[in-house]
């Protein structure tokens, strides 16, 4: 690369290989080897205008690669959060999958009528908790009849299913009247292994059905008072 | 089936059968509530991926809970891993290492009794105070193909496993 | 309560020298609401008391031609197997005289306990509160 020496201002020592060289570095640049862009263009040292221009060009070039290093960090960090929030929002999902699994809702189907559905996957924990709740709920809305509708539950320890039982004799023993529904014949089956006793506990075989039968039998309660014949 | 060892040199990772190269394995890190809740419904979903069956894989899910409640309750933290090894058994089958850094159940065979923990019965008013029933291990035992715990210095493990039929 | 009538106090002591029964000492007021007796127990029901509270509410069912005596337990913590045969001997004794007894305010703990244990209260009804209970002694008539 030729050097040259300071001419008289405003004359410019032009060569074809400067301008050669521009090109050259401006095609290094459109492919992004913005490295030996800048190892071309570093070799000007001339003062002339045109090096002016050569000057402002390997200037732009390195605001260029500064910017596009900033970039890529960014958008580095960027995708690494990304991937972080992937992660936790598939941890909440799947949390508030097995919260809603785990909150079993003691629902008032109507004025001391409570229901209380189970679905997902019932442990110890989970059984003596829901007692504790059916119980204590019981209690605070005076409610005369529980519905328990298991119909959701594919498999249950045999302790597990002796516990139900154990339930519905205590809602008996506050004073309500205790429905068990959707007994499936897996359930069936782990009742009877465990040579269950369960006189005075209605067992029906789904959750419409109990109601339904609730409805019956507590007819005239719910009619309007004018409707009533007392 | 019950295997029991009580050997503080060795260290818990140790497993009774080896591991096929076929198997593949998550672990689930358990500290606290939320964690158990994580593990069970990621069991189930494995189980029934794996060919268990609905109920067997409810089954599955039912005792990884236990488990990772009593490491919740007793073990401090810990982790479960559920290993689903095609070379297990006749079939293949999952297996559910419950591994914990806290201390040893002092009584086993008093633990695995139903309305019991490893100091003896629990008081039936308790179980409404969120003790739950006692039952969690004797599920498992009644749930799971084989059972082994193992104790060591460092923490405690319970493996069980479950055949695919 | 919906309705009620006289308030009185346990009294028909069972040894004549002292003018009030032990029941009415520990306040274990009986209360008559129309044609039934409601007792709330507040105090552990041991020896003694128990006897004295059967032979009071035999006597009041007797005087009042009582059809029912209510227990209201709400304030019991704890029901062992002794209180349940208490609770079941007065029932019985109550159904002697023609009446029938209502045992209301079961707590949850203590209920799921009784289950665990598998005591059966056999001679006493259960209602989860006073109307319930005079509600179906009505009904029995």
């Amino acid at each position: 690369m030729p050097k040259k020496e300071n001419g008289p201002a405003g004359i410019v020592e032009f060569t074809q290989s400067r301008l050669e060289d521009l090109v050259q570095a401006l095609a290094y640049a459109a492919i992004d080897d913005f490295e030996a862009c800048l190892a071309l263009m570093k070799g000007t040292l001339v003062g002339d205008s045109f090096a002016t221009l050569e000057g402002g060009f390997t200037d732009f070039l390195t605001q260029l690669v500064g910017a596009k290093s900033d970039l890529n960090d960014a958008l580095v960090q960027a995708e690494e959060a990304n991937r972080n929030l992937e992660a936790k929002l598939e941890t909440i999902e799947r949390q508030q999958a097995a919260i809603r699994e785990l909150s079993t809702p003691i629902i008032e189907v109507w004025t001391g009528v409570l229901c209380l559905p189970v679905v997902g996957i019932v442990d110890s924990q989970r059984s003596a908790e829901m007692t504790e709740t059916l119980l204590e709920m019981i209690v605070a809305k005076q409610a005369r009849t529980a519905i328990v509708d298991i119909t959701g539950i594919d498999a249950m320890d045999t302790k597990t299913a002796d516990h139900f039982i154990k339930m519905a004799k205590a809602v008996r023993l506050l004073g309500a009247d205790c429905i068990l529904s959707g007994i499936n014949p897996g359930i069936a089956q782990t009742l009877t292994h465990i040579g269950v006793d369960l006189t005075g506990i209605r067992t029906l075989r789904n959750l419409r059905d109990a109601l339904q039968a609730y409805l019956r039998e507590h007819h005239a309660e719910h009619l309007r008072p004018a409707d009533r014949r007392v | 089936m019950v295997t029991g060892s009580s050997d503080p040199g060795r260290p818990v990772e140790a497993l009774a059968e080896p591991v096929s190269p076929r198997a593949e394995e998550r672990t689930f890190p358990v500290r606290a509530m939320g964690d158990v809740l994580i593990a069970r419904k990621r069991a189930q979903e494995l189980g029934v991926q794996f060919g268990l069956g609905s109920r067997r894989a409810t089954e599955l899910a039912i005792a990884v809970s236990e488990l990772a409640t009593n490491i919740v309750k007793y073990g401090i933290h810990g982790e479960v891993a559920l290993v689903l090894d095609p070379a297990v058994g006749v079939r293949g089958g999952i297996r559910v290492i419950a591994r914990d850094i806290g201390p040893p159940i002092r009584n086993l065979e008093v633990a695995l009794q139903d309305g019991c923990d490893d100091t003896g019965p629990i008081d039936p008013a308790l179980v409404l105070r969120r003790g739950g029933l006692g039952t969690g291990l004797g599920a498992v035992l009644r749930f799971a193909d084989l059972f082994e715990y193992q104790q060591g210095e460092t923490g405690k493990a319970i493996t069980v496993t479950f055949y695919r039929r | 309560m919906k309705r009620s009538t006289a308030v009185s106090m346990g009294s028909g002591g069972s040894d004549g020298s002292v003018g009030r029964s032990r029941a009415a000492d520990q306040n274990l007021a009986i209360i008559q609401i129309r044609n039934c007796l409601l007792v709330s127990i507040q105090t552990e029901l041991h020896d003694r008391l128990a006897l004295d509270l059967q032979e009071s509410l035999m006597e009041r069912v007797r005087i009042a031609d009582a059809i029912g005596v209510i227990l209201d337990v709400s304030a019991v913590e704890v029901i062992d197997s002794y209180i349940t045969r208490i609770l079941n001997d007065i029932g019985k004794s109550v159904r002697f005289m023609g009446a029938e007894c209502y045992i209301v305010g079961i707590r949850p703990a203590v209920a799921m306990t009784l289950i665990e244990m598998g005591v059966e209260l056999d001679s006493v009804h259960t209602a989860l509160n006073l109307d319930l209970a005079l509600e179906r002694l009505e009904l029995l008539q």
